[in-house]
C-alpha cells in the first residue's frame, strides 16, 4: 500500500497546525449554540448542474475538510496525479490518497467491512466489488443527481447497481472491443480493413492467422474471475440472459450456453486456433501483451489497449493496430465490461464531501482526463462527441458503437463461485475432458448449487 | 526465593506477551470459529457451534485440498532435506572459495517470498520464460510448453519455488551440525574399512539426524502454511488445481466473506500442523539412545 501524497508542509509545521486547527475549532464548537449545526454537517449546497455541466463544487464549500480517497494503484497516475489536485483546487478539501494492488483490494474491502472501519471515504469500485459489498460496506447512491446519472452511459451506470440500488458512481464506459493487428492480417491474405462482423468469420480469420508459431487470437481462462468474463464476453453477443434479475437462477444449460462453449471448443481442442496459453493467463494485462508481441493476430481488447499498443515502448505493433466492434454469435455483437467508479464508504463519516468527489468523478473536465489522459472511454455520454477526444482518441468511436450492444458482468455476492464453476468445467473442456454439452451441466449444477447455497443463508 | 519461582519470575514477563499475542488472537478465532460469520449478507455473529467444523469435514473443496496439500508439503520437504543434506555436504569439504560460496548461497533466503513466487512464475512463463527459451534453444521442445495447464506440475513446480528458497536455511542448519562431528569418527571408520557411503550413513547421518527432523518439522509446518506461492504462482490454478488448504482459507475468508468457515479450517489446518510436527519430533526423541 502507499500513501504518495506529499505535503509541502513539514511534519512539524503541520502537527502545529493541526493542533491550533483543532483547539479553535474545540473553541469554536465549545461556544456555539447548542442547535447550531456543526461546521461539517452544511456546505453550501451546490446548485443542481445541467446535464453536462460541471457539479457545483466551484465555490470551495469543503476549505478545511479532508478526504480520503482508497483506490487500486492503477488509478494512480490518473486519479493520484491528475484528479486529485483538480479536486482540492475547486472544492479546497485535502485528498489523502492510498492506493493498492488492484488484486488486493478485495482482501482489504473484506476487513473494512468486517471492522467496519469509516476511515476511507470512497473506495474504488467495480461490478464484482458493488454486489459483493453493496449490503455492507458501501453507502446506498439511488438517491444520486438523477440529471447527472441520466448524463451517464446507461449501461455502466446500470453495472454497479445491485439488486435494484446504486452502489458505485461510474467513470468510464470501459467495455472490450475488438482489436487486430493489420500487418499479420495481410500476412495471412485478410483484408486489414476488413475485420470479421460475426463469430464464424473471426473462426475462419483465426485459422488463417494461426501459423508462425502464432495463435490466432487468445483468450483469459487462468481463474475464476476471467473464465466467466471471457465465456460471458461471447455469450452476451447471443442476447441470453445468464442470470435472472433476482439472482438465484442461472442459465447455462441453454442453447445459448452450449454455442458459446461449443465456440471455445472448437477453437482451443478442435481447430487449435485458440492460444491454449490463455488456460493459464487471468489477466487482461497479459493478454494484452502478447498482442502487442505480435503473437496473435486479433483479440477482445480493452480500449486502453489501443494506446499501450500504439507506444513504441511498450509495443512491437506501433501504427499496425485498428480497432472495431466484437463479432458476434447470434448478435452482430456483444462484450464483457470492466466498469470502474468510486462508491461511498457507509462507514464514512463525511458523506457529503464523499458525495462531492462523486460528483467530480463525473464532471466534463475529468471524464476528458478519463478519455484523453487514461485512454479509457468516459461515462459521461456527452465526452464521446468532444472533437478533442475525438481527433485523439479514435478507439473511442468502436466504444460508442459497442456499447448498444449487451455487456452484462452479472457482479453478485457469489461471484467467485460461479466463476470457479465456470473455471473449473470450462478448463477440463478445453483439455478435452468431455463435450461442451457435458460442460454446461456441470456448470450449471454447480453455479446453481452455489447461488442456492447463498439464499438459503439469506435470513 | 527458590530456584524453580525465580525462573518462574524470569519467564513471567516474556508469557503474558505471548498470552496476548498468541493466546488470545488464537482465542478470538477459535470463538469466530463457532460462529457463521457472512459478511455479504451481514456483520452479524450467529453461533453455530461445531457446525463449521461438521461441514468442513463433508466440503468437497476441503476433501480435494488435502491430497494435494499432502503431495506439495511431502515434495517439499523431500526436496528441501535432500538438496539441503547434499549441500551442506559439498560445503562442509575444504574448497577454495567455500567461504564466499557459503554467503552467495543464503541469496534465495534473502529474497521475499511474493518476488520468490513472481520470479518463478515468470521462469515458467509459457511465452516470455526462461525455461521454454532454453529448451528450444537446445532442440528439447519445438513448442513452447503451458506449464502451469497442468495441476501437478503447476504444484511441482510450486514446491521446487519454495523448496529453493528453504534449502540454503535448511543447509546452514545441517552444516553446522555435521562440523560438530568429531573428525576422529571418520578416521576410526576408514581404519575400519568404511566406504564413501558408509561413512555417511553410519557416522554423518547418524549424528545429524535429530537436525533433520528438525529440518523435516520446519518444512512439513512451511509447507502446510504456503499461502504466497500459491497466489503469485498459480491463483489456485488450473482450475482449482493447485488450491491447498492453506489458499482455501484465504478464498473462503476474502473471496467468500465466510470469516467463521475460514476460521475454522485455519484452526484445524494449525492441529494438523501440531500433530505432523508432533509425530515427527516423537521419531526423535524414540530414537535417542538411553543415558
Amino acid at each position: 500500500m502507499s500513501n504518495p501524497m506529499k505535503s509541502p508542509l513539514s511534519r512539524r509545521r503541520f502537527l502545529k497546525l493541526a493542533g491550533t486547527g483543532s483547539a479553535l475549532a474545540a473553541v469554536s464548537a465549545a461556544c456555539a449554540p447548542a442547535a447550531a449545526p456543526a461546521p461539517t454537517a452544511a456546505p453550501a449546497k451546490p446548485a443542481a448542474p445541467a446535464a453536462t455541466s460541471a457539479p457545483a463544487v466551484i465555490a470551495k464549500p469543503f476549505a478545511g475538510k479532508e478526504l480520503t480517497v482508497f483506490a487500486g494503484n492503477h488509478h494512480d497516475t490518473n486519479v493520484r496525479d491528475l484528479w486529485i489536485p483538480l479536486f482540492q483546487e475547486k472544492t479546497g478539501a485535502k485528498v489523502t490518497y492510498t492506493s493498492i494492488g488492484g488484486g488486493d483490494a478485495d482482501a482489504k474491502y473484506a476487513v473494512f467491512l468486517a471492522s467496519q472501519d469509516g476511515s476511507q471515504d470512497v473506495l474504488y469500485s467495480w461490478e464484482t466489488f458493488t454486489a459483493k459489498y453493496g449490503r455492507g460496506l458501501f453507502e446506498d447512491l439511488s438517491g444520486f443527481k438523477k440529471p447527472l446519472l441520466d448524463s451517464l452511459n446507461a449501461v455502466p451506470v446500470k453495472a454497479l447497481t445491485c439488486l435494484g440500488k446504486q452502489y458505485g458512481i461510474p467513470f468510464d464506459s470501459n467495455m472490450a472491443i475488438f482489436m487486430w493487428n493489420t500487418e499479420l492480417y495481410q500476412k495471412a491474405g485478410l483484408d486489414p480493413d476488413k475485420p470479421p462482423e460475426s463469430w464464424t468469420q473471426f473462426a475462419e480469420h483465426s485459422k488463417k492467422l494461426t501459423k508462425d508459431g502464432n495463435y490466432g487470437t487468445l483468450f483469459t481462462l487462468g481463474d475464476g474471475n476471467s473464465s466467466f468474463f471471457t465465456f460471458l464476453s461471447i455469450f452476451n453477443s447471443t442476447g441470453a440472459l445468464l442470470l435472472s434479475e433476482d439472482q438465484k437462477k442461472i442459465m447455462v444449460d441453454t442453447p445459448e450456453g452450449l454455442q458459446t462453449m461449443t465456440a471455445f471448443y472448437d477453437g482451443v481442442v478442435k481447430d487449435k486456433w485458440i492460444d491454449p496459453a490463455g488456460l493459464t493467463i487471468n489477466s487482461s494485462i497479459e493478454q494484452g501483451k502478447v498482442f502487442r508481441g505480435g503473437k496473435i493476430g486479433h483479440y477482445y481488447a480493452f480500449p486502453n489497449h489501443y494506446g499501450l499498443a500504439m507506444d513504441a515502448t511498450q509495443s512491437q505493433i506501433v501504427g499496425k493496430v485498428k480497432t472495431g466492434i466484437i463479432p458476434g454469435l447470434k448478435l452482430r455483437s456483444g462484450s464483457g465490461n470492466g466498469f470502474e467508479g468510486y462508491s461511498m464508504n457507509r462507514f464514512s463519516k463525511n458523506k457529503e464531501l464523499a458525495m462531492a468527489w462523486l460528483e467530480f468523478t463525473v464532471s466534463p473536465e475529468v471524464q476528458k482526463l478519463v478519455a484523453l489522459k487514461w485512454g479509457r472511454a468516459p461515462a459521461l455520454a456527452a465526452t464521446f462527441n468532444d472533437a478533442e477526444v475525438k481527433a485523439a482518441a479514435p478507439q473511442f468511436a468502436a466504444v460508442a458503437e459497442q456499447v448498444k450492444y449487451p455487456a452484462p458482468r452479472y457482479g453478485s455476492p457469489f461471484y467467485f463461485d460461479v466463476g470457479t464453476a465456470f473455471n473449473d468445467h470450462m478448463n477440463k473442456l478445453l483439455k478435452g475432458e468431455g463435450t461442451p454439452k457435458q460442460a454446461c451441466e456441470r456448470v450449471q449444477a454447480d453455479a446453481q448449487k452455489a447461488i442456492d447455497a447463498y439464499w438459503a443463508k439469506v435470513k | 526465593m527458590d530456584e524453580g519461582r525465580f525462573g518462574a519470575l524470569l519467564i513471567t514477563p516474556t508469557a503474558l506477551v505471548m498470552l496476548f499475542v498468541l493466546a488470545v488472537p488464537i482465542g478470538y478465532a477459535f470463538v469466530m470459529s463457532l460462529n457463521r460469520i457472512e459478511l455479504t449478507i451481514s456483520p452479524d455473529w450467529d453461533f453455530a457451534g461445531l457446525k463449521n467444523y461438521a461441514d468442513l469435514l463433508v466440503n468437497k473443496q476441503v476433501q480435494a485440498a488435502v491430497p494435494r496439500t499432502l503431495f506439495f508439503a511431502a515434495l517439499n520437504v523431500l526436496l528441501t532435506t535432500g538438496g539441503a543434506t547434499i549441500m551442506a555436504l559439498v560445503l562442509n569439504e575444504p574448497f577454495k572459495g567455500r567461504k564466499w560460496v557459503r554467503v552467495f548461497i543464503l541469496l534465495p533466503w534473502a529474497v521475499a517470498p511474493v518476488v520468490s513466487g513472481v520470479m518463478w512464475r515468470y521462469m515458467f512463463h509459457q511465452s516470455y520464460g526462461l525455461i521454454n527459451a532454453l529448451l528450444r534453444g537446445l532442440g528439447v521442445i519445438d513448442k513452447y510448453v503451458v506449464w502451469f495447464d497442468d495441476p501437478t506440475v503447476a504444484l511441482s513446480i510450486a514446491s521446487i519455488a519454495t523448496a529453493w528458497k528453504a534449502l540454503p536455511f535448511a543447509s546452514l542448519i545441517l552444516l553446522a551440525a555435521m562440523q560438530s562431528i568429531p573428525e576422529s569418527l571418520y578416521r576410526a571408520s576408514k581404519m575400519d574399512g568404511a566406504n564413501a557411503i558408509q561413512r555417511f550413513w553410519f557416522v554423518t547421518f547418524a549424528h545429524i539426524r535429530p537436525t533433520v527432523i528438525f529440518v523435516v518439522v520446519l518444512q512439513i509446518i512451511a509447507s502446510l502454511q504456503a499461502f504466497d506461492v500459491i497466489f503469485t504462482l498459480t491463483r489456485g490454478g488450473p482450475g482449482q488445481g493447485t488450491v491447498v488448504l492453506n489458499y482455501l482459507t484465504f478464498v473462503n475468508a476474502f473471496e467468500r466473506l465466510s470469516l467463521g468457515s475460514a476460521t475454522s479450517l485455519a484452526l484445524l489446518l494449525a492441529l494438523l500442523i501440531v500433530v505432523l510436527s508432533g509425530l515427527s519430533l516423537s521419531l526423535t526423541i524414540a530414537r535417542k539412545p538411553k543415558a
